[in-house]
């Protein structure tokens, strides 16, 4: 990809740059103002020349027409999560949104040792989070810890944020964009998978004393093989 | 960058128009701009916490089939299209009711983001508790 490098300390706080309006988007880009919009579709709130009604997507899901509905909004902060090269062209721009730390990961929930921090947001190098920790920056606009949660994505026509780059507060330094770009693309690269699989008999035990509703795999309902030489 | 604000996040208010408090869930994007003038950023100034907007949505092909045999069948329905919203039925709100499931909406998914964050912290590697 082209255009602009990072400088790998970056030009500002932490590890954050601030680039300037006519800095073109790119991943990493830290807006604050971003609509997050929320759907339920229990409850889709239907508007049409009569009034509202409430009815269920089910209702919807086969139409085809055009149709309005009533959808809260709440104006929050994100990150672009779109690769660059896509950041230039593409409709849409991909975000996902920031929040506090603390309520990203709630282990951290009550931390107040540095030691303590320290273990937790290292953690990321070493597991496969859910998250991607910001530290906090005055001139970004945080003051507190804050976390990328992978689990809330944003989208927003690219056009469009392009006239709101006023809202672009920061960008991803070198070594963090890097960083960044490996763990979003390690958490969409996730499978499922029951972690407990190849536990044998009394591992298994010893997992289902923490995780009660862990169910067996056949395998792992066989008896425990023992050799005669086996220790006891 | 030629200004900046400093942003913090409050405390949940999340439910002003049905006064439900429900879960702290202060980190669900609660936004408050700071006192720092900001030049460049007239266009947020009057962002509301929460507010219900109309959102024109289109069913999509691939969203509103299940596979490639019932396509035609589908086609068919975009024929009839005048008459599709006259065969939902659904309960009869007012705009104010409208609004107000808009904002339990919005509640909800923040409370059920917030539990499904504090039930994962419950598993996994303790990291607080290792020495």
């Amino acid at each position: 990809m082209g255009g602009a490098t990072r400088s790998p300390v970056g030009n500002g706080g932490m590890i954050y740059e601030y680039p300037d309006l006519t800095a073109p988007l790119r991943q990493g880009d830290i807006f604050v103002g971003i609509p997050r919009i929320e759907l339920s579709l229990e409850r889709i709130l239907l508007v049409d020349a009569v009034g509202e009604r409430e009815v269920k997507w089910q209702e919807l899901a086969g139409r085809t027409v055009q149709c309005n509905i009533i959808v809260p909004v709440r104006s929050v902060a994100a990150i672009v999560a779109t690769q660059d090269c896509d950041a230039i062209r593409s409709r849409d721009i991909t975000l996902c949104e920031i929040r506090e730390f603390r309520d990203v990961e709630r282990k951290s929930h009550d931390t107040k040792k540095p030691e303590k921090w320290k273990n937790l947001i290292t953690q990321q190098a070493r597991l496969n989070q859910k998250w991607f920790y910001l530290p906090p920056d005055e001139k970004v606009g945080f003051t507190e810890k804050m976390g990328v949660d992978f689990l809330v994505t944003l989208r927003v026509p690219r056009a469009d944020l392009e006239e709101l780059r006023c809202l672009r507060k920061g960008r991803l330094n070198g070594v963090a964009d890097e960083h960044f770009r490996e763990r979003i693309a390690e958490f969409f690269r996730r499978y499922p998978y029951d972690e407990w699989y190849p536990l044998n008999k009394e591992e298994l035990a010893a997992y289902a004393q923490e995780y009660p509703d862990v169910k067996p795999f056949p395998w792992q309902e066989q008896p425990v093989a023992r050799s005669e030489s086996s220790p006891r | 960058m030629r200004a900046h604000s400093l942003l913090s996040s409050e405390l949940a208010t999340i439910d002003v128009q049905t006064g439900s408090t429900g879960t702290d869930v202060s980190a669900s994007g609660a936004w408050r701009e700071g006192s720092v003038e900001r030049p460049d950023m007239p266009c947020v100034t009057n962002w509301l916490p929460q507010a219900g907007i109309l959102l024109a949505i289109a069913a999509s092909p691939t969203t509103a089939v299940q596979g490639c045999s019932s396509f035609d069948g589908w086609r068919s329905e975009v024929a009839t299209a005048s008459s599709i919203l006259e065969d939902v039925i659904g309960r009869r709100i007012s705009r104010l009711e409208a609004l107000e499931i808009a904002a339990q909406i919005l509640e909800k998914a923040e409370r059920e983001r917030a539990e499904l964050a504090a039930w994962e912290a419950r598993r996994g590697v303790q990291w607080e508790t290792e020495e």
